[in-house]
């Protein structure tokens, strides 16, 4: 076929031999000489090589943009698995955050207030709270009301997205739902530039995740204390028939110290009837304190919030995360397959009373675990009632001992007592080990300026993304809340006024 | 098709087995690209194609335990291709409601399905298989193959840039690719 230019082609033993540098160096040289003027022997050597549809696909297998936009969701993917959840890292200066930032600012109208960045609707927006994959939450002023509140603002580059919005009217509807002074109330939901967001009370406190990270585990009695806290509002929602589903570190807020920790992101929030159930976002971060039946997909009751409450108080008490984060899907595939890590694995003067509260929470049989949420709430309180003063308040009997252990000739009584008195000798061990009377860093949530930026083609780009029925949708919400009254809570404690 | 040989390996049982991460990572790593590349071609936008990418993975996920006890599907690549194009229909059917016309269209497309999973998945395999070669091959040798068969040099220029024959240069890269062919195949096997 395309051997004119050659009289001897060579062949195919020749050239596999030379694959395989099989050659004497002398011979591999000729032929090397041979292949450079001789285009027909090349391509013979071609197809000893390979197969001649394989060179055609491995040609075009450099990047196009698919892959590209491929890699850099992966990339993004990683950034965020390493700095939200994982409890180690500082996730205020991720490229991340700075580059949702950069989506967002654009969309700010002009203001004549110097202190302001721009405005978004009647709020002026004079600092950045956070960011995460779905959004940023911006500081902003209710000029209408003079307070302060916080903005959750959609990424731009969702809002043209049914799940995202699905995921904000949720969230919009869940919290409006139940009113506790633990759960952050939403005050409205509009959209600016066609991007939707959603108006909150405005918190100064770190969330648990950033102190845990910031100033390392708490305190017996502080991991208590938000336990409890956390498990009352857990109560008030379950109570009206929602499951929170997300229940974290990065979405219990606390206000100085520990005194109040508040509960927020209902946006995956589901009523217990509700059928259609998404998994967006699930493994765009980690979903390391997810509980077995949401890793297998089963429809979830509040147990699996009170699951996910366990693997919380894990990390209060330890400072690490019960599972090791890394690939979302190995540790889906963990959890309820491997026994459960318990908190003297990582501090072994940790009391047996609290591995066992810790192993009630995360126990993998629905039935075995701690049904409710007012039942965890109870015991928390006992618990705390029993550090504070032990010769009082004894502790909760089914955290004693393991009741359906066979006793191996010891009464009940004798195992009680040892268990006790092995508690109490870890406690106080635990107390000068942890710092016990160190009070606890104020940290400051990130505060920094932001400049505006108008720009008109970025409102242009978004516009046309959001004419398909979402202001309809938003009408709804609007509905929906207003027949719901809000109380407004006394946030004056919460209310950073440095500005 | 004869070049999907049916070869069962330990790959499908250790998916199944939870303690076996390495499985996991290297499975998503070479899966994910031919879901989310078979999605978009279809003409869905990034973050549907996410969407479909991460409900087939936990599809696989939740399946896999049952696989230490019994079989795994028969043609493992077949079953997963049937699993991605059941997800992306329902995404799209469940979407079409919201945004009419464009999300239906996606689904009417009469496209060869078969050889567009095909295609992605080949790509990925060989994409993967080049990573793994890579490190056995010299430095030159790899940019003769990469610039003249991936960037379409001709091989003239950069054997000048190079500094070797061009008889140096055609070798180097069908070594490459004698190499490459062996190590896709193997990967190929792993995965049916």
């Amino acid at each position: 076929m395309i051997r004119e230019h050659c009289q001897r082609p060579l062949s195919d033993e020749l050239l596999t031999d030379f694959l395989e540098n099989r050659l004497p160096q002398q011979r591999v040289e000729d032929v090397e000489s041979h292949l450079g003027s001789c285009p027909g022997c090349a391509q013979l050597l071609e197809g000893v090589a390979s197969e001649p549809a394989m060179w055609n696909f491995v040609s075009e297998l450099s990047d196009d943009e698919i892959d590209s936009e491929w890699s850099s969701f992966d990339r993004s993917r990683s950034s965020l698995t390493d700095s939200s959840e994982s409890l180690q890292q500082d996730s205020t200066h991720s490229p991340l955050r700075a580059a949702t930032m950069e989506l967002v600012r654009p969309l700010f109208s002009a203001t004549d207030d110097p202190h302001s960045a721009g405005r978004i609707g009647n709020y002026e927006v004079f600092g950045l709270i956070g960011s995460g994959g779905m959004g940023v939450v911006l500081k902003a002023r209710d000029k209408s009301l003079d307070r302060i509140v916080a903005i959750k603002m959609l990424a731009p580059h969702l809002a043209a997205f049914e799940s995202s919005r699905q995921r904000f009217k949720r969230e919009a509807k869940s919290a409006a739902a139940v009113k506790h002074e633990g759960i952050i109330p939403i005050y409205g939901v509009d959209s600016h530039a066609g991007v939707p967001y959603l108006v909150m009370p405005y918190e100064a406190g770190p969330s648990l995740a950033q102190r845990i990270a910031d100033s390392g585990r708490l305190s017996v009695e502080e991991s208590l204390n938000v336990l409890v806290q956390v498990a009352d509002s857990l109560s008030a929602a379950h109570r009206s028939g929602l499951v929170h589903r997300d229940i974290k570190p990065s979405n219990i807020l606390l206000a100085p110290g520990t005194e109040r920790a508040l509960l927020t992101d209902f946006g995956l929030a589901l009523a217990t009837e509700e059928q259609a159930i998404t998994l967006t976002g699930m493994l765009t971060g980690t979903p390391l304190y997810m509980s077995p039946e949401q890793a297998r997909g089963e429809e979830v009751d509040g147990r699996s919030d009170l699951f996910s409450l366990g693997s919380v108080l894990f990390a209060m008490l330890t400072g690490e995360t019960v599972v090791q984060p890394g690939n979302g899907y190995s540790i889906v595939r963990f959890i309820g397959s491997e026994p459960m890590p318990s908190i003297t694995s990582v501090d072994p003067t940790m009391p047996q009373w609290l591995e066992r509260l810790v192993g009630r929470l995360h126990e993998v049989d629905l039935e075995k675990r701690i049904q409710s949420a007012d039942e965890v709430s109870n015991l928390g309180m006992a618990c705390l009632a029993h550090l504070r003063n032990p010769k009082q308040h004894p502790l909760p009997t089914e955290l004693v001992a393991d009741q359906t252990e066979k006793g191996n000739g010891m009464s009940w009584v004798a195992v009680a007592s040892l268990f006790a008195a092995v508690a109490c000798l870890a406690w106080i061990a635990a107390m000068f080990s942890q710092g016990w009377f160190a009070t606890p860093k104020k940290d400051e949530l990130p505060n920094s300026p932001v400049v505006s930026n108008q720009s008109p083609d970025m409102q242009e780009f978004v516009l046309p993304l959001l004419d398909d029925g979402l202001d309809d949708e938003i009408e709804d919400i609007d509905r929906a809340l207003n027949e719901i009254e809000i109380h407004d809570l006394d946030f004056e404690n919460g209310i950073d006024d440095e500005n | 098709m004869n070049q999907w040989p049916t070869t069962q390996d330990s790959l499908l049982q250790n998916l199944a087995d939870p303690a076996s991460h390495d499985a996991w990572f290297d499975f998503a790593r070479l899966y994910e690209p031919v879901v989310y590349r078979f999605s978009r071609k279809r003409g869905l936008q990034h973050a549907d194609a996410v969407e479909v990418t991460q409900r087939v993975m936990l599809s696989v996920l939740r399946s896999a335990p049952g696989w230490q006890n019994s079989q795994p599907p028969n043609h493992f690549r077949s079953w997963l291709k049937s699993v991605a194009t059941n997800t992306l229909i329902n995404l799209t059917v469940r979407e079409s409601k919201h945004r009419a016309g464009e999300a239906g269209r996606v689904v009417e497309q009469s496209v060869d399905e078969q050889a567009e999973w095909q295609t992605e998945e080949k790509r990925s395999i060989l994409r993967e298989a080049l990573s793994r070669i890579r490190s056995e091959f010299s430095a030159d040798s790899w940019e003769a193959f990469e610039r003249t068969l991936l960037n379409r040099e001709s091989v003239d220029a950069v054997a000048a840039d190079l500094k070797k024959s061009a008889g140096a240069i055609y070798a180097a890269r069908a070594r490459i690719m004698k190499r490459l062919q062996r190590e896709s195949k193997t990967l190929e096997q792993r995965h049916d």
